[in-house]
């Protein structure tokens, strides 16, 4: 499975967000609280760890992806 | 106080969330108490209740959103939905900051809660949902239904046991009456079907053990009765003055006019041994509507099923309607689908209502060994037909809590 893949599963998951609704360039965060349980989920999930607003409620899709492949994050 | 009308209702309960389906069941008066099976709760003392089913049937709730509250709130959005539309009240022309929202419950989202709190133990910090602090409290369901519509206007959440919806109603009618809101959307929820709650619920001492016989475990005002059986759901009601309805063409289901409620001050869970706050709070609500004992045609009972509950609710009725209460008719149609605590207030606003539009009187089930200390006529059993002009609602909870709320058909 893909990072990508991996993501969306998680988002899936903790939010409730179907995967086929993100969109690449589109806010993957309603505010932030999600972002705070995307984060929680996301260096569970990767064994990685996210300092505090690294990972913001309007960061895209996109841009999350970006930041978790420079923390080291893989499937 | 001056009439404010009910001109929409939404149920969501375990007899029924279309209001056809629970009229009928009501009318049959076949239960809707069940043996709790979505966890484990055969070690509890009571382990009976009344669940709601389909209401993701009924949900136009986004799982987005369903991700971050608790199910008592997940039961007042479909409820309010329902009830906006039984009222025909298009949202979007209305002036949403002279709209309000009035609702009460008494334990507020404790699935979402408790399983967010075992998880604080078991993993620590992180591993509590950020959800959590949004979703379990009291008031989450006002804010949930707030957000749902852009409502800004007056708005108010009621904690007062199973006071706390027919409080909420009440204060709702008042606020109108004062002419700070438009109209308002009141009524409760409750889900105390959990583990924590349900747990919390058996130590209040006021729960039936009878777990054998589910359908048959409450029992209003029977010799054996021994509690009551604790039950899910939400019940809305859209109000609004009288003008505004008749302006509109608004179908008015029944007036509220006249509220009075009282406290005990004797104990911290059970009601005064002798009724007589209680008759107060009844006397007091009669006056507000400008009427007589005489004039009231049924009574919806508390019924909590409990021994002292029922004996001093009798005690109360037999001293208000001193010299007439041999005519008059009461009922505790709970007993069908279990009581929904908080929400239970604006359920049986709900049910009497139905029984004013419809000319029956719906039953106290399972009464079928009458208690010599409660000797009024409860509408054992089976559904009575009768022209229903005043009605009152009687709500009572822990610490004391004694409401009445009068109604009357348009």
């Amino acid at each position: 499975m893909s990072l990508e893949n991996k993501v969306k599963e998680i988002i899936h998951e903790k939010l409730g967000v179907k995967p086929e609704e993100i969109e690449a360039n589109e806010p993957l965060f309603e505010d932030s609280t999600e972002a705070v349980e995307g984060v929680v989920a996301f260096k569970q999930a990767f064994g990685i760890e996210i300092g505090a607003n690294e990972i913001k409620p309007d960061h895209t899709f996109n841009q999350v992806i970006e930041i978790l492949k420079s923390k080291g994050a893989a499937v | 106080m001056n009439k404010i009308a009910i001109t929409g209702i939404g149920i969501v309960s375990p007899s029924g969330i279309d209001k056809r389906t629970f009229w009928a069941n009501i009318k049959s008066g076949h239960s809707a108490v069940e043996k709790i099976t979505r966890f484990d709760a055969s070690k509890y003392e009571s382990h009976v209740a009344g669940h709601v089913h389909e209401l993701d049937a009924y949900s136009n709730v986004s799982s987005r959103l369903l991700k971050k509250i608790d199910v008592f709130s997940h039961m007042a959005l479909v409820a309010t939905e329902l009830a906006i539309a039984d009222a025909k009240i298009a949202m979007e022309s209305e002036n949403l900051n002279r709209a309000g929202i009035f609702m009460g419950n008494a334990i507020g989202g404790w699935l979402y809660g408790e399983t967010e709190l075992r998880d604080l133990y078991i993993e620590g910090r992180e591993g509590v949902s950020p959800f959590m602090a949004s979703a379990w409290f009291p008031a989450a369901p006002q804010g949930q239904v707030s957000i749902r519509y852009g409502i800004k206007g007056y708005s108010k959440t009621v904690v007062a046991d199973r006071a706390s919806s027919l409080m909420a109603i009440a204060y709702g009618a008042r606020t109108l009456n004062r002419g700070k809101n438009d109209f308002i959307i009141a009524g409760g929820m409750e889900a105390p079907v959990t583990p924590y709650a349900l747990l919390c619920c058996n130590t209040a001492g006021i729960m039936t053990k009878n777990n054998d016989q589910a359908e048959k475990a409450y029992r209003p005002f029977d010799k054996n009765r021994d509690g009551c059986a604790i039950a899910e759901g939400a019940g809305i009601v859209i109000l609004e003055g009288p003008e505004r309805a008749a302006k509109r063409g608004a179908r008015v289901y029944a007036n509220i006019i006249g509220f009075g409620t009282t406290t005990d001050g004797v104990d911290r869970i059970h009601p005064a041994a002798d009724g007589k706050e209680l008759a107060r709070a009844i006397h007091i609500a009669i006056e507000n509507a400008k009427l007589k004992p005489e004039d009231i045609d049924y009574v919806c009972l508390d019924g909590d099923g409990t021994p002292l509950g029922d004996k001093t609710e009798t005690l109360a009725i037999k001293e208000v309607f001193n010299g007439c209460s041999d005519k008059l008719i009461c009922s505790a149609p709970k007993s069908i689908y279990g009581n929904m605590l908080g929400a239970s207030g604006a359920m049986d606003v709900i049910t009497t209502v139905l029984a004013m539009r419809y000319g029956v009187v719906p039953p106290t089930i399972n009464l079928e060994n009458p208690d010599p200390e409660c000797d009024l006529n409860y509408c054992a059993n089976k559904a009575q037909e009768k022209e229903i002009r005043n009605a009152l609602v009687i709500n009572r909870g822990r610490g004391g809590i004694n409401c009445a709320l009068v109604l009357q058909k348009n």
